[in-house]
């Protein structure tokens, strides 16, 4: 579905991904880990439109995307729950989960925000106001269907449990196992590395702009450097 | 009594006045993050096509000089800021610079630098009698025309579909996009709509001046970005509370203030102003970022 080939992002002269090749099959959940500056972030930038590559390849669904703009890229399939949410604070919860239908045509709208408010229940207390009034596991829930109400074939989470309690934390992850059993894929970007690896099907580490690793639990608990570093795990035999 | 309602109409027509002009620019720096210089530009254009319309009755002038300003707004998005879009703040300003100071040139080369005379109806300049009070049909207009245009884009901004996308975008753009909002769209309904009130204020100024000149948009555009500024960057509400208070405070002050120092009104104003960014750094209406509760 999504395949990186050597792909660096800069920012001006600074290289904040320099050499990164992945791919993600339809259905799969993908965790991308790393320290702080590794260039997750940017890497999710770049596949979403809002920084352009500065070298390789963006393949979604087996056409480049490399250069196109991020609303195109939503009409394509692509939505990102951004780092910090940002979800509209001066907007109503409604309106924020109304924004991205207007992008979608021959779809009800209505049915589809419905939808969303079975999955995250507590977004029907807050419908009518301000989503900025809301704490930030229930803005972080937003954010999610906001992104799902995009229409996604692949949903891009960066650090979705940043910030947030514990409990908070197990809702975020909770929702996200919800998204697997209805086959999204997903490609997740976390701090929460043991969680992270945990959780996906698949993981990447990703260090000062590169792969440094990459396999299943299983394997990445095999490798003795990423468990001491990244994943806090005793590594395997 | 009757001289303070006197006061309190004048205030209240220039606060509605000024209230126009800030949404024109609150709406663009919302959204493009640009402080359009080149908006007081538009207004002189809104002029000219008033005076290059005179003889066409008020009604097909008005919507002709409206029309002409959208049209002006379209083609200075097109070639001037679409180019640097993205750019940052400093690019854009320039930017707006040129566009301003070229318009006005232009203006000057085609037009001359003096001022010409626009006749526009008799009953614009009427007075009604209000018991002892006395009322100029453009002062009610003024204010008339600014309650119908701010409910209207209060409701446009609020109900449809393209004004929820406009404020979404006007709090963070980039977030806009990624929600699938067209950047291009929202940019043009931008323009178009802060042309519109251009041109509105085009005409309300050159009704009340009965002139237009090559500079008449730049002491307004000032007034605008002042507005913009106390009522809070990025607040579309907060620009057009800014616009009223700046009238109001405008007109008291050419009221209250002994006559010997009424030549310093301007500063005492702006002294004003800056009193209420002391106490107020984010403007009146502050743009409302997420509480990050956990």
């Amino acid at each position: 579905m999504l395949e990186l080939d050597g792909v660096a992002v800069r920012y001006g002269r600074t290289e904040a991904v320099a050499d990164v090749s992945l791919h993600v099959d339809a259905g799969e959940v993908i965790g991308l880990i790393g320290p702080n500056g590794a260039g997750k972030s940017t890497l999710l930038a770049a596949i979403s439109g809002q920084r352009r590559a500065a070298r390789g390849t963006i393949t979604f669904q087996g056409r480049a995307i490399d250069g196109e703009t991020p609303e195109r890229l939503v009409r394509r399939g692509i939505a990102l729950v951004p780092e910090g949410r940002q979800i509209f604070a001066t907007l109503t919860v409604e309106e924020n989960l109304r924004l991205p239908t207007f992008a979608r045509r021959d779809v009800d709208a209505d049915a589809l925000i419905e939808r969303e408010l079975e999955r995250f229940p507590i977004l029907r207390t807050y419908l009518h106001q301000h989503a900025g009034r809301m704490s930030g596991g229930e803005q972080q829930m937003l954010a999610i269907s906001r992104a799902l109400l995009c229409g996604p074939r692949l949903l891009m989470l960066d650090e979705p449990s940043l910030g947030l309690a514990p409990k908070m934390i197990d809702a975020v992850f909770a929702a996200l196992d919800s998204l697997r059993q209805e086959q999204v894929t997903v490609l997740l970007v976390e701090q929460n590395a043991t969680r992270t690896v945990a959780f996906a099907d698949r993981s990447y580490v990703l260090v000062h702009g590169r792969v440094a690793a990459q396999g299943t639990r299983e394997e990445l608990a095999g490798l003795e450097e990423v468990t001491s570093s990244y994943l806090g795990l005793e590594a395997g035999p | 009594m009757t001289q303070t309602l006197q006061h309190v109409i004048d205030a209240v027509s220039l606060g509605s006045l000024y209230a126009l002009i800030a949404l024109g620019v609150a709406l663009i720096f919302g959204i493009m993050n640009l402080l359009n210089f080149a908006y007081g530009e538009l207004i002189m254009i809104g002029g000219y096509a008033l005076y290059f319309l005179r003889d066409l009755p008020f009604a097909f002038q008005a919507l002709g000089a409206i029309a002409v300003v959208v049209l002006a707004s379209v083609l200075i998005e097109r070639i001037a800021f679409r180019p640097v879009r993205g750019a940052n703040a400093a690019v854009l300003l320039v930017t707006s610079f040129a566009v301003s100071f070229a318009l006005q040139s232009l203006a000057i080369v085609v037009f001359g630098a003096r001022a010409k005379g626009v006749s526009l109806p008799s009953w614009l300049d009427d007075s009604l009698a209000i018991g002892s009070l006395r009322v100029s049909s453009l002062s009610l207009i003024t204010v008339g025309v600014a309650v119908v245009v701010l409910v209207t884009f209060a409701i446009f901004l609020k109900r449809s579909p393209m004004g929820i996308q406009m404020r979404a975008a006007a709090e963070s753009f980039g977030t806009a996009r990624l929600m699938g909002v067209k950047a291009n769209s929202v940019i043009v309904a931008a323009f178009v709509l802060s042309a519109l009130l251009a041109g509105i204020v085009a005409i309300l100024v050159v009704a009340q001046g009965g002139t237009v000149s090559p500079t008449m948009g730049s002491s307004l555009v000032l007034v605008a970005f002042v507005a913009t500024i106390i009522g809070g960057m990025g607040s579309l509400s907060g620009a057009a509370l800014g616009g009223f208070l700046l009238g109001a405070l405008t007109v008291a002050l050419q009221v209250l203030l002994p006559e010997s120092l009424r030549p310093y009104r301007d500063a005492f104003l702006y002294g004003a102003v800056i009193v209420i960014l002391v106490v107020r750094p984010g403007g009146l209406v502050a743009v409302r970022s997420a509480l990050e509760r956990v």
